[in-house]
């Protein structure tokens, strides 16, 4: 076995082909997928088969996060260095109307945590021992969950980082950004859930599903 | 919108006009499945985290679309491992942040030899740290095995040993090479040396000293090599 620069090189492609390290270049995605080839490919999880629910994270991710910003993210590679650009700020397709512009000033409950506490959604959702798809489903689906589940939210949204609950309340029964472009694109329209089935989408772990059913079927009693 | 290429989607989004949300969706649903089967595998995470990551990820390439630069005419492999490994850098950071958050070492004391950690976390119940660890290591070596058995003409006898090898480290070692490989360019020479902010952040994250950083590093190493030159490869032995 060879030493040093050589060992190092064996060990990063051994790390790559056993999909231990993110691939980075496009050399580490070739290598990889080689890997990967002789292997079975589970399916996607149903959680990432539909871009549409995610959508609105789109207008929540704003703010800036600078170890991962561009210029870090590209170093590794000239080919894809950052280029400056002009981005023009989005504007919504339509004017919106005197309700929309009142409902749009209290941001989803994900989007007003990340806002509140500069955490990404995924940290957030962690330190609230659910996930970014539950977290987003509960306020895509408000009318179907039960009040007992944003109760629950709201007082682990206060007690976690001090959260005023009037405002954590509203951030949960706020028609979140979603629905306002669907009301300008029939792209954007979705069935609703029930809170069962949020909870089969949602990615929590059975055990943490019981604990919202049983919420849920208190609140029913 | 189907037709687009992907510069020409990350145009879209970056401008953030009227179709730029169905420029990602296109992209979304372009990229989310060949993303996710590069960072499935990805240690020390739940699949709920690698779920969030690709999630993640797939925001933040709406938000940083105006970076992305494509390679003009490529073939559409090169485009498409292109834009995978763009996508790959910017997971990376997010995927170390969830680690640094799960990381609990396992202990000071370790074992110098492989056969002797092998031997006690098999003791270990299934259940427990250990036992799961140890589960964790023969889930790592089947797959590693599992590799050989479908083909070896393409991967090389020793890139295999050298997989198992790595499959048998301790948590902490195995969080000590990660680490140091997430700063690892390749191609680049004289990288042994780890850029001073980078060691420091490395004995941040596992409360350890510069000394014990090496001296970590160099018995892993050690441990690697002896591996490798002591054993043949799974394909073989069977």
């Amino acid at each position: 076995m060879e030493s040093g620069e050589e060992l190092d090189q064996q060990i990063y492609k051994a790390l790559i082909e056993m999909g231990w390290l993110v691939p980075q270049t496009e050399e580490d995605v070739r290598l990889a997928e080689e890997a990967l080839n002789q292997l079975d490919y589970p399916p996607l999880p149903p959680a990432l088969a539909d871009p549409s629910r995610f959508i609105h994270l789109l207008d929540d991710g704003t703010e800036e996060d600078g170890e991962n910003s561009p210029s870090t993210v590209e170093s590794r590679d000239d080919g894809v260095a950052a280029i400056p650009a002009i981005v023009t700020p989005f504007r919504p397709a339509k004017q919106a109307n005197q309700e929309e512009v009142a409902s749009s000033q209290v941001r989803p409950y994900l989007g007003m945590l990340c806002e509140v506490t500069g955490q990404t959604p995924s940290l957030i959702a962690g330190e609230l021992d659910v996930t970014v798809p539950f977290l987003t489903l509960v306020v895509q689906h408000r009318e179907s969950v039960p009040d007992s589940w944003r109760t629950e939210l709201v007082e682990r949204a206060a007690a976690k980082w001090g959260v005023d609950r009037s405002r954590a309340r509203r951030s949960l029964e706020h028609p979140d950004q979603q629905e306002i472009a669907a009301s300008r694109r029939t792209a954007y329209s979705m069935k609703k859930l029930s809170y069962r089935e949020i909870l089969k989408r949602s990615g929590l772990r059975p055990e943490a599903q019981k604990i919202w059913i049983a919420l849920a079927e208190a609140e029913e009693k | 919108m189907n037709e687009a290429t992907d510069e020409q989607l990350f145009a879209l989004m970056a401008g953030r006009g009227e179709e730029a949300k169905e420029a990602w969706e296109t992209f979304y649903r372009r990229y989310i499945n060949d993303f996710y089967q590069l960072v499935r595998r990805l240690p020390g995470v739940t699949p709920s985290d690698i779920e969030d990551l690709v999630q993640d990820t797939m925001v933040k390439a709406w938000k940083f679309a105006h970076t992305f630069q494509g390679n003009g005419d490529g073939d559409a492999d090169a485009v498409r491992q292109r834009t995978l490994a763009w996508l790959g850098r910017i997971a990376q950071h997010h995927y170390w942040e969830m680690r640094r958050r799960k990381i609990t070492l396992v202990s000071d004391h370790e074992p110098q030899e492989d056969e002797q950690i092998g031997s006690s976390l098999k003791e270990e119940p299934r259940g427990s740290r250990l036992g799961k660890l140890h589960h964790e290591i023969e889930k790592a070596v089947a797959a590693v095995t599992g590799i050989a058995e479908e083909e070896t003409d393409t991967v090389s006898i020793q890139m295999l040993t050298l997989q198992e090898a790595l499959a048998t480290l301790t948590e902490r070692e195995r969080e000590i090479i990660l680490a140091t490989y997430e700063h690892y360019e390749p191609g680049q020479q004289q990288q042994r040396r780890l850029p001073p902010n980078v060691v420091d952040a490395i004995c941040k994250r596992f409360n350890i000293t510069p000394e014990n950083l090496r001296q970590i590093r160099g018995r892993t190493d050690k441990k690697i090599k002896q591996y490798v030159n002591a054993r043949p490869p799974a394909n073989m032995r069977r």
